[in-house]
């Protein structure tokens, strides 16, 4: 049984809407329009092409709006959210049309495209859209992202207006009262759980992926592959974009650490200060004066940290709201785009990283026996720094082999020791592990550094690729009274890396320089953060008003029509209310039957008999005969309700009188 | 194909349990939950997840409030004898309440018995299908398997709402749908569905109630047959009218001869006479028409062959037998033929039987054309409904003529049939109802 919406819910809708996407203004002057049918009379009887043409137009709308977003703003799922805010605006046309209908409900097919090639003989289906519509409402205003407990309580309102007409028939308010009050109290905790929930969840994702696949996201501290075993899975995905580099390979470094412990390396008192802007997208991180090189990066959810090359001094067309920098060379940026292009210059010779302290001479109790035996069997005691660096790089590359593929035997897990000691077999992060450590057992301050090795040249994008099989680890040495790389890997590490590439690599590269150029172009349109101007939508101005035209022109004369007859479909029948009142005293017209022998059949008593009889004839005039000006549809309205009390007070007559000959008979 | 149509299956029980368990709105607030939690998903960029909250407490709150109900309500179904496609049928609906509370208003639903298409119906259904239709119905093909459910199910009742009931007391409501398919129809079960005090999901009880009702074909318009020979005088009269083929005036008493009925002997006469007396009456001469309706389908076109069935029965229902016969032949798993005038049966015999005939497949069309030949003697005129004009059925036409018996030849087809030494109509299956009225109203 259809449900009449309550007076102005849509209304409501839209001022809630308005409110929470701070578009007050815009939403009165909607809720206005979409309530002037209430007063205006004029009704169109438009048909399903009609609706067609129009939900076409709020599609195109709709589809402009995303593209304008997706395109012009480079706010990536934020965009999205923007387009779901403004929704009432898109789809109200098709909303405005249904009330001017004169049937108030809108065909389906205007909805789906899979039912305007309907099967033969399958009648038009159709719906109202004010309770649709209402619910997008409540959509669009919770996609403004309005952070207020006034949210909730105005939700919590229009609920109980939206749902009070759709109570169940015959039970109690005050049932319907308390079973709404304990869903409303069960919602307000549920909002809060989730809330919760969601937060427990992202700490817990985050500091997963964090470990496990942005490994290199946290400054404070780097897991290593040290005790995995099997062989370490390297992805081909390029990760970043190298041009202008001069010398190679050229190692960018994106973390500097300087505490080891538990197979993992940490920055202890390495905190991070802002970098103060120099223009719009200039960051002076320090003075020197050096060649520059361009990178291209992205960004996860608009943070990173920057691989960078030593001495990096200032960063140019870098477009991220936040640089902060670190005492041991490590930038990291923050409220970005997805994908930053910027500017590099660095000067080899004013490095930043602060010099050696307590803790770059520490080495766990546990290993330090170990790494004291092959200091000896290296040789390295007793040499200056630059003399170690050189003896345990020539020690790593005679005596090591790098591998990917490391196994587990005796079931244990692999340690630094069984590689000093054992196997001597592994990866960057066993050389620049073991090699930290034993310079610093041999009285050489060192750190451990991660980053990437910028070394293949692409054809196809004419500038350098990084893949995440680049990555690589090093160590930082105090040699001379500065801190110098020395790289301990094996030299071919970069060459067996590579040798597990795909033999689909060069189409995943093409796609994937697709993708690059496509979000450069993307980024680069527009630097504000506004993106395009949303003025260039009025370009869809001309086509809604031809739209408009062509439904309304059509319709005109059945506007007329509809005016000088009064077309049962125009409105309400005026034997309504007696239809109803019969109804409620259990005597309800069966479907499809006529009007008058059905009311001639029902028991009443002679005097109410005739005037029914005479309420039909005048019906039957109304409704039949188009020409007729007698009765009006006022006049039939008032017979009939004024029977309709009759009946009534019969009825109750007869109830208070059993003995009575006519009365309502039981049902 | 069986996997599919198994997922069908599932997917088509599970909708209509949502649509029995949730009311209009409850599905409005499911859809609303579904929207809030896709796009609040985080709940730091919207505040999606507060409506989510609302719509999945509300529901949550309706399913308890729900319950498990039991209204302590009888139903018994008043349907008519047979009904007619695409002729609204409104049947009532007793409700006895057994309850000793008052019932509030509930809502019913009358439900047929449920029949899931076959593998072949399924195929057939793909083969005929609208080459008009929307995309995702010809690739998926869930719509088509809908709409062949609903077709093989005879139609569809909208739910009715009953008004409230007093303890112990009766009420009728009026149940209104319009058949959909001729034959058997079978109503299995009522539901008796009562929302929640939200108005949002249902607590249902189901009342089985296995009833069946004839369906007849649809109808249509056909012109007033001029059938020859309907005025000729007949001796015997009307007294003769409840013995078809002969009348009761005697003739002669002679010799038995093989293959005389044995209810023809005389017992007196063969008792004096010490053999098989036969008593011979004088012969009828009725008109006896015949009304040739082709099962033969082809390419499962079932349009094609539901349009024939329809264009019999209107016939059968418009001509104006008067004192003749009309034979209705067609094929099925053998021969049939179905007489009706004079007493025997009315046109409602015809309309029953029409409204059960189910293609034939399996035999070769010589056995209807058989069938024919054999009445041919006795035929005053023929009416064939055919569903192709190819050469077995030119010859069969062809043999009538011959015999001189005159006729009129309908061929439902899409397409223009060749012209034969009888005059052909064409009956378009597509637009049934504008063919037929303007068919050759004189047999010739």
């Amino acid at each position: 049984m259809p449900v009449k919406t309550p007076p102005f819910l849509v209304a409501l809708g839209l001022v809630f809407w308005g409110w929470a996407a701070g578009l007050l203004l815009p939403a009165l002057a909607l809720a206005l329009v979409i309530e002037s049918p209430r007063i205006a009379k004029a009704r169109w009887s438009f048909d399903g092409k009609d609706f067609e043409r129009v939900a076409d137009l709020c599609s195109i709308a709709f589809l402009v709006l995303m593209a304008w977003q997706w395109f012009g703003s480079r706010n990536g799922p934020a965009g999205l959210v923007v387009v779901l805010t403004w929704l009432p605006i898109v789809f109200i046309a098709i909303l405005l049309m249904q009330r001017f209908d004169a049937r108030n409900a809108t065909p389906l097919s205007a909805l789906f495209w899979s039912l305007r090639r309907r099967r033969a003989n399958t009648p038009p289906r159709s719906l109202p859209l004010d309770y649709p519509f209402f619910c997008l409402c409540l959509v669009s205003a919770a996609c403004a992202n309005q952070r207020s407990m006034w949210f909730f309580g105005g939700l919590v309102l229009l609920a109980v207006y939206a749902l009070y007409p759709l109570r169940a028939e015959g039970r109690r308010f005050g049932t319907w009262g308390v079973a709404l009050g304990l869903a409303l109290g069960l919602a307000y905790l549920l909002q809060i759980g989730i809330l919760q929930a969601q937060e427990q969840v992202e700490s817990f994702v985050m500091e997963y992926l964090r470990d496990r696949v942005f490994g290199r996201s946290d400054p404070f501290r780097a897991h290593t592959a040290i005790g995995d075993v099997g062989r370490v899975k390297l992805s081909d995905r390029i990760l970043f974009r190298v041009a202008g580099a001069k010398t190679l390979p050229l190692k960018l470094r994106d973390g500097t650490f300087n505490v080891y412990a538990h197979d993992s390396w940490f920055a202890q008192g390495s905190n991070f200060r802002p970098v103060p802007p120099e223009g719009a997208s200039s960051w002076v991180i320090g003075e020197g004066v050096g060649p520059s090189m361009q990178i291209s990066t992205w960004l996860m959810r608009g943070r990173a940290m920057l691989p960078l090359p030593p001495g990096t001094f200032r960063l140019d067309g870098l477009n991220v709201g936040r640089v902060e920098a670190n005492s041991f060379g490590s930038v990291r940026v923050s409220e970005g785009p997805d994908l930053v292009l910027f500017s590099v210059r660095s000067d080899l010779a004013r490095e930043r990283d602060a010099g050696p302290e307590p803790a770059d001479l520490q080495v766990p109790k546990r290993i330090e026996a170990a790494l004291m035996q092959v200091l000896t069997e290296a040789g390295g005691q007793g040499l200056p720094p630059a003399g170690v660096a050189r003896t345990l790089q020539r020690f790593f590359q005679e005596r090591f082999a790098y591998t990917l593929k490391l196994d587990a035997r005796e079931g244990g897990r692999r340690t630094l020791e069984r590689f000093l000691l054992d196997d001597r077999r592994g990866h960057c992060e066993y050389f620049a592990s073991a090699a930290t450590l034993l310079l610093r057992a041999a009285g050489v301050p060192a750190r451990y550094a991660t980053g990437y090795v910028v070394e293949e040249w692409s054809p196809l994008e004419r500038q350098f690729v990084v893949r995440a099989r680049h990555a690589h680890a090093w160590t930082l040495a105090w040699i001379d009274g500065r801190w110098r790389e020395v790289d301990a890997t094996p030299v071919g590490w970069f060459a067996a890396e590579a040798e597990a590439e795909p033999a689909w690599r060069p189409a995943a590269d093409f796609f994937s320089w697709l993708g690059f150029a496509f979000q450069r172009w993307r980024v680069s349109g527009d630097e504000s953060d506004e993106g395009m101007s949303p003025y260039w939508l009025l370009a869809i101005i001309p086509l809604a008003a031809w739209v408009a035209w062509r439904v309304t022109r059509r319709n005109r004369v059945k506007l007329q029509a509809a005016t000088a007859s009064p077309d049962a479909a125009a409105g309400p029948s005026p034997i309504e209310p007696l239809l109803e009142r019969l109804e409620a005293l259990g005597f309800r017209r069966p479907a499809a039957a006529p009007v008058r022998p059905w009311l001639q059949s029902l028991p009443l008593s002679p005097a109410l008999q005739s005037a029914a009889t005479a309420v039909a004839h005048n019906y039957a005039r109304w409704r039949f005969d188009p020409a007729t000006t007698e009765p009006s549809a006022d006049s039939l309205r008032t017979q009939a309700t004024d029977l309709a009390q009759r009946i009534e007070a019969e009825a109750a007559d007869a109830s208070r009188d059993p003995s009575s000959r006519h009365g309502a008979p039981a049902v | 194909m069986p996997r599919t149509l198994k997922a069908f299956a599932r997917v088509y029980r599970w909708s209509q349990w949502a649509d029995r368990r949730f009311t209009p709105a409850g599905i409005g607030v499911v859809y609303l939950m579904i929207a809030a939690g896709v796009f609040g998903v985080d709940a730091g960029r919207t505040m999606g997840f507060q409506v989510f909250s609302v719509a999945a407490a509300l529901l949550i709150c309706a399913w308890i409030g729900a319950g498990r109900s039991r209204p302590g309500l009888r139903i018994e179904r008043r349907l008519p004898d047979q009904a007619t496609v695409g002729v609204p049928l409104i049947y009532r609906l007793v409700l006895r309440s057994q309850s000793n509370w008052a019932l509030p208003r509930l809502v019913i639903r009358d439900e047929f018995e449920d029949r899931f298409p076959t593998r072949d119906e399924f195929a057939a259904a793909g083969r005929q299908q609208d080459p008009s239709g929307n995309f995702f119905d010809r690739r998926v093909g869930y719509p088509r398997w809908v709409a062949l459910v609903r077709r093989l199910r005879g139609g569809t009742i909208e739910p009715v709402s009953t008004p409230a009931l007093p303890p112990k007391t009766d009420a009728t409501v009026d149940v209104a749908f319009v058949p959909e398919r001729r034959g058997v129809v079978r109503l299995a079960r009522a539901r008796v569905l009562r929302p929640d005090p939200l108005g949002l999901i249902n607590a249902v009880t189901t009342l089985a109630h296995p009833q069946s009702l004839l369906v007849l074909p649809r109808l249509y318009d056909v012109p007033a047959i001029e059938l020859p020979g309907s005025r000729r005088h007949h001796p015997g009269g009307l007294q003769a009218a409840q013995q078809v083929g002969e009348s009761q005036e005697f003739l002669q008493l002679r010799d038995y001869r093989p293959g005389d009925p044995i209810k023809r002997l005389h017992w007196p006469s063969t008792a004096r006479a010490g053999r098989p007396i036969v008593k011979e009456t004088s012969e009828e001469f009725f008109a006896r028409y015949g009304l040739v309706l082709d099962t033969f389908i082809a390419n499962d076109d079932e349009i094609a062959f539901e349009a024939a069935v329809s264009a019999a029965a209107s016939l059968t229902a418009r001509l104006a037998l008067g004192d003749a016969l009309l034979d209705l032949m067609f094929v099925e798993d053998r021969a049939l033929t179905v007489t009706a005038g004079r007493g025997i049966a009315s046109a409602g015999a015809l309309l029953r039987e029409l409204a059960e005939v189910a293609p034939c497949r399996d035999r070769p069309f010589d056995v209807l054309a058989t069938r024919v030949s054999e009445h041919a003697s006795r035929m005053s005129a023929c009416i064939h409904v055919l569903l192709a004009f190819d050469a077995p059925r030119r010859d069969m036409v062809q043999a009538l003529r011959v015999a001189g018996v005159p006729q009129i030849v309908l061929v439902v087809a899409r397409e223009d049939v060749a012209e034969a030494e009888v005059p052909v109509h064409r009956i378009d299956p597509d637009r049934l109802a504008e063919t037929l009225v303007a068919m050759p109203a004189r047999c010739r």
